[in-house]
């Protein structure tokens, strides 16, 4: 497509190469935990149902009481700020909290969290401190919320998790642009896909082809994530030294528009139902957040954010006054008033996350992530073949089929432990964490005992496949919901979760048991590199 | 939106199944594996009207303002081509 | 010797030159023998073959050889911690030369936004600029002017 001189084309090539393969390997599970996590929602509901009909509404009626009878049993400096939202099978989470600097100096929050029945709001958990330690202690969102901190910070503490994870999706967009530039033919090329003897030849196409079509995806998908990453990790603290001094509260209050000047005087919150009810009507959408500032004070304000509407890609909020519920405002997502800078940030979420057209679109955004996955995967793969005459090349190879294969396996095996320790005191992301080292060491063991390449391949996706399909026995064998009380109670994630967790896993085992591709990868024989014989 | 996004997939994805079956770059190189299934090639013209086709749906969403629904086509679409372009790989010996 | 400013020069060496375009075709010959230009056939898969086979065969280094691999971590630097530096700069300065708009916040949050750009943008410029020593003056200025603002503001 374009015509490069052939010394930037070389460049290119090799800024595209050697950035995949040195990156690619924590690419790729950044990648495949975010293809999961598209259905974090879901999973959860899955993982944690609750054991009768629910409600519809994220926020139902009937929040207005709870609101209050829990707010009398929290210390009143968690009046700050109320923050309301739906949790794993639609239960029902209340954080009474105050927004101050953690013991690591930087700014978060501390408070109370209740969770609570949707249909009796009856509470069902409580759970105290800063809001990391509240956050480990949720045990309902526990197999998403595994997924989700594996993609969003590798598990690494912050703020160096997320700057590892806004390098890499760096990493992914330089590779998608330098991949579009050096490909002369993409056009051409779109549908010629070679999976003849020529192993090189073979790689190459499977790369070239995935990559070509997943190219503006891998672009915006790693655009989106890498502002993700690095907003919260560098952009921010770095704007809050030159225009605030440091005071990264001043520059949120900023961004979110003017807060109202402080009047503590004590004033009764008006009823949260009605706030509902009429951003619901304003905006034709479901409230899904609300947050309350300076709960029982006379400056209170209260913000409902809902789903995206029909047609919208940019979400607002509306903001009511506290204490008569008079509506000031449809807000944007950042400022008081639209603007490029709002409109902007307001993309970023739909355009990564996938969430704005329901079940349709997060479908294709699981397609893209796999497709994105897979282009990982296939160039690592491919840039290791064509130097697999080095031995270290060799052994990079074999490491990327552990690590290639060997993730998702290690990935679907965490959530057993989160079944099988679930009424443990364990909390969930310790559980899971040993289970997936713990799978991912013997899988290193497998990697290193397997000679043939295509045989661990094989093994292991077939391992993954078992896997797959043993997830709902487990979750089953553990008290779970059965599909015909989760349809009787209107629970659609248990039956469908559990259906495309067996698609999949049938799928794995199709692919593992499948013919055998040609792979003729090389093995050391009495110092000669050598050809392993075709199979059948 | 889904009543429109399916449909200009659908649309989409067919213009793009025959663009695969019969792309003569693929075609050449299965003519030498398997000659006696190729179908003939696409004369330039008709690949670049249907390569024009491709894209309408999605042009037509964007004028309607309906881009969600353009959002999902274009994924939809990446996906589609890949599947077709893997569905329709050469299997040669 | 321009092409030794590349990241990786070893292909100047004539005595790989023949290997490495033998591989190059190898990779793309279509089954039926007839050569396709790809990927490949732009030498670029060859280009890394060919510093491997370089390592492999330990030749003595040549003096334009080490003054080369010079050039490499001087780009390499460029390209990797003096580029995100200077993007980081650009992006903290733009706080104060980027319009705040009506809203009065566009100045604080697109330069966050257009941060991953930027810094792309910049690595890439650093890699592809022929003349280094361009690359860096640009780069260097960039990162001063607003550096020299940020200093300013914040002394003010």
């Amino acid at each position: 497509m374009f015509k490069l001189p052939r010394h930037e084309t070389k460049t290119l090539l090799a800024i595209h190469g050697w950035s995949g393969v040195l990156l690619g390997l924590l690419l790729y599970a950044v990648i495949c935990t975010g293809v999961a996590a598209v259905f974090a929602s879901e999973l959860n509901d899955w993982a944690s149902p609750l054991p009768h009909a629910t409600v519809s509404a994220d926020l139902p009626p009937g929040l207005d009481d709870a609101i209050r009878r829990l707010a009398n049993e929290v210390d009143p400096q968690f009046h700050e700020e109320v923050a309301v939202y739906r949790g794993a099978g639609g239960r029902l989470n209340l954080l009474f909290h105050r927004h101050e600097n953690g013991p690591d100096g930087r700014p978060t929050e501390r408070g109370v969290e209740f969770e609570l029945d949707p249909v009796s709001f009856a509470p069902l958990d409580r759970r105290e401190g800063w809001l990391e330690e509240i956050e480990a202690q949720r045990a309902s969102t526990g197999v998403a919320d595994f997924l989700v901190n594996l993609h969003v910070r590798l598990h690494i503490p912050d703020p160096w998790g997320l700057f590892v994870t806004g390098v890499l999706g760096l990493a992914m967009m330089v590779a998608a642009v330098t991949g579009l530039v050096i490909h002369r033919h993409l056009l051409r090329d779109l549908f010629t896909m070679r999976l003849g003897r020529d192993a090189v030849l073979r790689r190459r196409d499977v790369h070239v082809v995935a990559g070509s079509w997943n190219l503006p995806f891998a672009f915006i998908l790693a655009f989106t994530g890498s502002f993700f990453s690095f907003a919260t990790s560098v952009g921010l603290p770095a704007l809050a030294m030159v225009k605030f001094g440091g005071d990264q509260q001043a520059l949120f209050e900023t961004l979110s528009g003017a807060p109202r000047a402080e009047d503590p005087r004590p004033a009764r919150l008006t009823n949260v139902d009605a706030i509902l009810a009429d951003a619901r009507s304003r905006s034709n959408a479901e409230p899904n957040f609300l947050s309350i500032t300076h709960y029982g004070r006379a400056d209170s304000m209260a913000t409902v954010y809902t789903e995206l509407p029909a047609d919208e890609l940019v979400y607002s909020s509306y903001v009511y006054d506290g204490p008569t519920g008079t509506f000031i405002r449809e807000a944007p997502p950042m400022g008081t008033r639209p603007s490029v800078g709002a409109s902007l940030v307001g993309l970023m979420y739909p355009l990564h996350f996938g969430n704005f057209g329901g079940a349709l679109s997060k479908a294709v955004w699981v397609g893209l992530g796999f497709t994105g996955a897979y282009v990982t995967l296939t160039g690592m793969l491919l840039w290791a073949k064509r130097r697999e005459e080095q031995p270290a090349w060799r052994r990079m190879a074999r490491f990327i089929h552990y690590v290639g294969y060997g993730l998702p396996l290690a990935l679907v095996c965490a959530p057993y432990a989160f079944f099988i320790l679930r009424d443990s005191d364990i909390p969930a992301a310790t559980s899971q964490g040993v289970a997936f080292l713990t799978v991912a060491a013997l899988t290193a063991v497998a990697a290193v005992t397997t000679r043939d390449m295509d045989r661990l391949r094989r093994r292991l996706l077939a391992a993954t496949g078992i896997a797959l399909l043993g997830l709902p026995v487990v979750r089953l064998a553990t008290g779970g919901l059965g599909w015909m009380q989760a349809l009787e109670h209107g629970i659609a994630a248990v039956p469908c979760v559990d259906a495309a967790l067996m698609i999949v896993g049938v799928a794995s085992l199709w692919v593992a048991l499948g013919r055998r591709v040609r792979m003729a990868l090389p093995t050391r024989v009495e110092g000669q590199i050598k050809s392993e014989p075709q199979a059948t | 939106m889904m009543f429109l996004s399916v449909p200009a997939i659908l649309l989409s994805t067919s213009f793009i199944a025959v663009l695969a079956r019969r792309d003569p770059k693929r075609l050449r190189n299965l003519a030498s594996a398997h000659a006696r299934f190729s179908p003939s090639p696409l004369s330039a013209r008709v690949r670049r009207l249907l390569g024009v086709l491709v894209p309408v749906p999605g042009v037509a969403l964007m004028l309607l303002g309906a881009w969600w629904a353009f959002l999902v086509w274009l994924g939809a679409l990446c996906i589609a081509g890949w599947i077709a372009s893997r569905a329709l790989a050469i299997h040669t010996g | 010797m321009r092409r030794t400013g590349r990241i990786i020069r070893m292909s100047d060496q004539p005595a790989h030159a023949e290997s490495v375009r033998a591989e190059a075709r190898s990779f793309t010959r279509e089954p039926n023998g007839a050569a396709v230009p790809d990927l490949a056939d732009q030498d670029g898969g060859a280009f890394f073959c060919t510093q491997q086979n370089a390592m492999t065969h330990r030749q003595p280094k040549l003096p334009a050889q080490q003054g080369g691999r010079l050039r490499a971590w001087m780009r390499g630097l460029l390209a990797g911690p003096l580029a995100l530096v200077a993007a980081c700069l650009i992006m903290a300065g733009g706080a104060l030369w980027v319009p705040p708009g009506a809203a009065q916040i566009n100045n604080l949050v697109l330069p966050i936004v257009l941060f991953p750009l930027l810094w792309s943008a910049l690595f890439l410029y650093a890699c592809l600029d022929r003349k280094l020593g361009r690359a860096y003056a640009i780069i260097g200025a960039l990162a001063v002017v607003n550096g020299l603002l940020l200093s300013l503001h914040l002394i003010r």
